[in-house]
């Protein structure tokens, strides 16, 4: 029988590019093992758990260049080990310090299980590369991995200079075919961040869909006849699916939304804050208390006061969870297919770090969910977005607004006040590249290499990340610094490749530090004829 | 009510927009009008529920005289508050604060340990290389709101006082200045709030100054750049017909009417951004 409607669950993995090998530990390195900890390797466990047993499964999941170089990277992988290494040594102290303990005794059991899991999945049996698990199971077909801006930039603010656009498309193209060994056909634009025009240049790599927010498909121009509940085709060819705003709604708010719910793992409360011992001690930079991933705590309530965590607590109303969610999803497929003509999807996107990280049950939730989409019912079916094109592709076209999924809808988390005063700098940086492209097109040795890494910089500084750091104002050192760091690097490249002075040490030292996209070329930031 | 006189009735009716007030006895009047402040209570319910205010918003970001104007079946009524699903602060921040938690390394309210980061090939951190000029850009923000930068050779604008942003926008027919704001220095930013609904879907900005003749002569340009939009579009597909009441429910239902609402970070004042070096922290 066939269903009433599609379910596209579509998960955007994104960090960015951070990797100091100048220093034996990085604070910052920490946000990669957290995700890698919390979502990115339960993910997977969650995934081969759905192939073997045989459950139908389709996930779309956005990995993007910078998070796929990290992954790819032997200096951090060997990291992540010593972080998985010392975490087990320091439970070992917890089971001491716990020991008798009814309340945190099993928690810190359960964590032991957890890091011993994640040491034996990462180091044995993916042999420290999590890309080519992902790999295996998009060519086995439950997964669409699809790419994204090749480090997040936001297009629609660097759109000044279109070289900036192409860029970042073909370095992403390039490394998601480099590490996963296929032409990406869908993306997910950074931050949702769309213009008119970026459907044509999308069209030129290849890219047969994208994603936009909700209003960015409801306010196209004619109006789309099935609202959100169908992609539409962008005049430049790929299509445009829309986020659909009840599921959205259910997973992300904070008063009706699930993750709120009191049984499940508080994010806030971390042994490193909590616990004074030398175990606990030695996880810590330099001595200063940062997460450890140690969290003892369950949600309890809005107060101060938390209960002790109970993992199988938490797994119930997981599992009680993922049924309320599909059930609504039912009920909505019902509805919409009482008036639409052709089969609805309902596109979910979330941040994939929601999942685990920030939601630590997330994965669980997700695992239930495509169990109880398989076997209870038949009112809807899990789908890619290319699945969906496949099967019913007659697309209305209509042009899409300018937009983002961003708060208020447009622009302004990555333009206002506190970050505004990086745009000068990055049209500048862009515009001085593509006129030094234009000028050596040909470049070779010393020049070539000094374009190259050039080409990274501006890249790295590009990197939508930082912006939103320096609104959200956590971290906020850390993104300004990164940010002057990489443009005081891209203009002193720039400097050697224009008069032809080269400093090989700094050239050596700087291609070692900022060392991702290995086949990058700097032509892509060539002055192309406009269209 | 009741002791107004049929004038001053139909002069209220004028002032609330009810069609037909002219041809009126008293009875139908006076039953209009009730009909209309009590669609206007309800709105006025929606709106404060939808816009819990936040003082500081200098214009309301929706374009209401957009939507007034183009008349999208789906704004024409304001369905019953009950029925507007808000996507309120704490939904939009809740999708911030996942992607903000992927960079915390500490609780909230706890000082965040220092990053180790110093640039260590020689970059100096507290200077930046400058912008060559000269440069003027206009970005767009939001609907309403646009952003400018500009960049010129240091001493250009003691040398020449008088220099002048000129905002303007083009429709079909004419052009017609927006604003106009004086240059403090060589270089800076500039917030410019303009009214979601005006005329015209294109503005361009100059930086020039006035001659002695009066006329405004432009030193650099920046070339049109498009508002961003609210709304639904009036337009309906031949092909991919849906009457009205279909896509107005499915536009609510969807969450259509909530973005765009939201204001709440520095630079949404219409105010020099100050020098760039300034911002340095």
């Amino acid at each position: 029988m066939n269903p009433k409607g599609y379910f596209a669950l579509v998960l955007h993995a994104h960090l960015p590019f951070v990797r100091h090998p100048e220093y034996d530990r990085f604070l910052e390195e920490d946000w990669f093992f957290e995700a890698l900890t919390e979502t990115y390797l339960p993910l997977l466990e969650v995934f081969e758990g759905l192939e073997r047993d045989g459950i139908h499964f389709r996930v779309t999941m956005s990995l993007t260049p910078p998070l796929l170089s990290m992954m790819t990277d032997p200096l951090l992988q060997q990291r992540y080990e010593r972080y998985l290494k010392e975490r087990l040594l320091a439970l070992e102290g917890e089971r001491k310090r716990t020991e008798g303990d009814p309340y945190f005794q099993p928690v810190v059991e359960f964590y032991t299980h957890f890091f011993e899991r994640l040491r034996h999945q990462f180091v044995d049996r993916y042999q420290r590369d999590v890309t080519q698990a992902f790999r295996r199971l998009m060519e086995a077909g439950h997964l669409e991995i699809i790419t994204c801006g090749a480090t997040h930039g936001y297009l629609p603010l660097l759109a000044q200079q279109e070289e900036s656009l192409y860029a970042q498309l073909s370095m992403a193209v390039r490394t998601h075919q480099r590490i996963l060994g296929r032409r990406p056909t869908g993306i997910w634009l950074p931050e949702c961040g769309y213009i008119p025009g970026v459907d044509r240049l999308l069209a030129e790599f290849g890219i047969d869909f994208f994603f936009l927010d909700s209003h960015g498909v409801l306010n196209a121009d004619p109006r789309p006849k099935y609202g959100v509940h169908r992609p539409v085709r962008t005049p430049g060819g790929p299509a445009a699916f829309a986020r659909d705003y009840e599921s959205s709604k259910q997973v992300w708010s904070a008063e009706e939304g699930y993750p709120g719910d009191s049984v499940y793992r508080e994010f806030y409360r971390d042994a490193g804050f909590d616990v004074h011992a030398p175990h606990i001690d030695a996880m810590l930079h330099a001595g200063l208390r940062t997460f450890t991933g140690l969290k003892y705590h369950r949600i309890t309530g809005k107060g101060d006061w938390k209960e002790p965590y109970h993992p199988g607590w938490a797994r119930e109303r997981a599992a009680e969870h993922a049924g309320h969610f599909l059930f609504n999803r039912q009920r909505q497929v019902e509805w919409l297919a009482s008036f639409l003509d052709r089969p609805p999807i309902i596109v979910a996107p979330y941040d994939a770090e929601l999942f685990g990280h920030w939601w630590f049950e997330g994965p669980q939730w997700i695992d239930f969910l495509f169990r109880k989409m398989a076997c209870d019912q038949e009112d809807i079916r899990a789908i890619t977005p290319r699945e969906y094109l496949d099967w019913h592709g007659d697309l209305q076209t209509s042009q899409p607004p300018e937009c983002s999924w961003g708060a208020g809808g447009f622009h302004e988390v990555w333009l206002n006040g506190s970050n505004d005063w990086i745009y000068p700098y990055l049209h500048s940086a862009a515009e001085r590249l593509s006129g030094l492209v234009q000028r050596f097109p040909d470049a070779d040795g010393d020049r070539a290499w000094a374009l190259d890494q050039a080409a990274r910089e501006l890249l790295l500084a590009q990197s939508s990340d930082w912006a939103f750091i320096m609104k959200t104002a956590t971290s906020v050192d850390y993104a300004v610094r990164r940010t002057k760091t990489h443009l005081h690097r891209f203009n002193r490249l720039a400097d050697m490749a224009e008069y032809g002075h080269y400093d090989h040490d700094y050239l050596r030292a700087v291609s070692d530090r900022d060392s991702l996209f290995p086949d990058i070329d700097y032509q892509i930031f060539q002055r192309r004829p406009m269209a | 009510m009741q002791s107004k006189t049929v004038q001053e009735l139909r002069a209220l009716a004028q002032s609330m927009g009810i069609e037909g007030y002219s041809r009126m006895r008293k009875d139908e009047l006076l039953s209009a009008l009730k009909k209309a402040e009590r669609s206007a209570q309800r709105k006025e319910a929606a709106k404060s529920k939808a816009a819990p205010s936040k003082g500081k918003q200098a214009e309301p970001v929706k374009p209401k005289g957009a939507a007034a104007r183009k008349k999208p079946a789906a704004e024409e009524e304001i369905p019953p508050a009950e029925h507007i699903e808000r996507r309120d602060e704490h939904f939009a921040s809740e999708e911030e604060q996942v992607e903000d938690a992927k960079f915390m390394t500490a609780p909230p309210g706890m000082q965040a340990p220092a990053t180790a980061f110093t640039g260590d090939l020689g970059e100096d951190l507290d200077a930046l290389p400058p912008v060559h000029g000269p440069k003027l850009t206009l970005l767009a923000q939001k609907p309403g709101v646009l952003h400018a930068y500009w960049s010129l050779e240091p001493g250009r604008t003691a040398r020449q006082p008088g220099l002048l942003l000129r905002l303007s926008y083009v429709t079909e027919q004419t052009a017609a200045i927006i604003e106009e704001a004086p240059l403090p220095s060589d270089y800076g930013h500039w917030y410019f709030h303009v009214d979601p609904a005006m005329p015209g879907t294109e503005v361009y900005l100059q930086l020039g100054h006035y001659a002695e003749d009066g006329e405004f002569v432009t030193a650099i340009r920046h070339g049109a750049v498009r508002l961003p939009r609210l709304g639904a579009s009036s337009s309906t597909d031949r092909n991919w017909w849906v009457n009205d009441e279909d896509f107005r429910r499915m536009y609510l239902r969807s969450g259509g009417l909530l973005r765009g609402d939201k204001l709440t970070w520095p630079g949404g004042v219409s105010s020099p951004g100050g020098a760039i070096t300034s911002r340095f922290l």
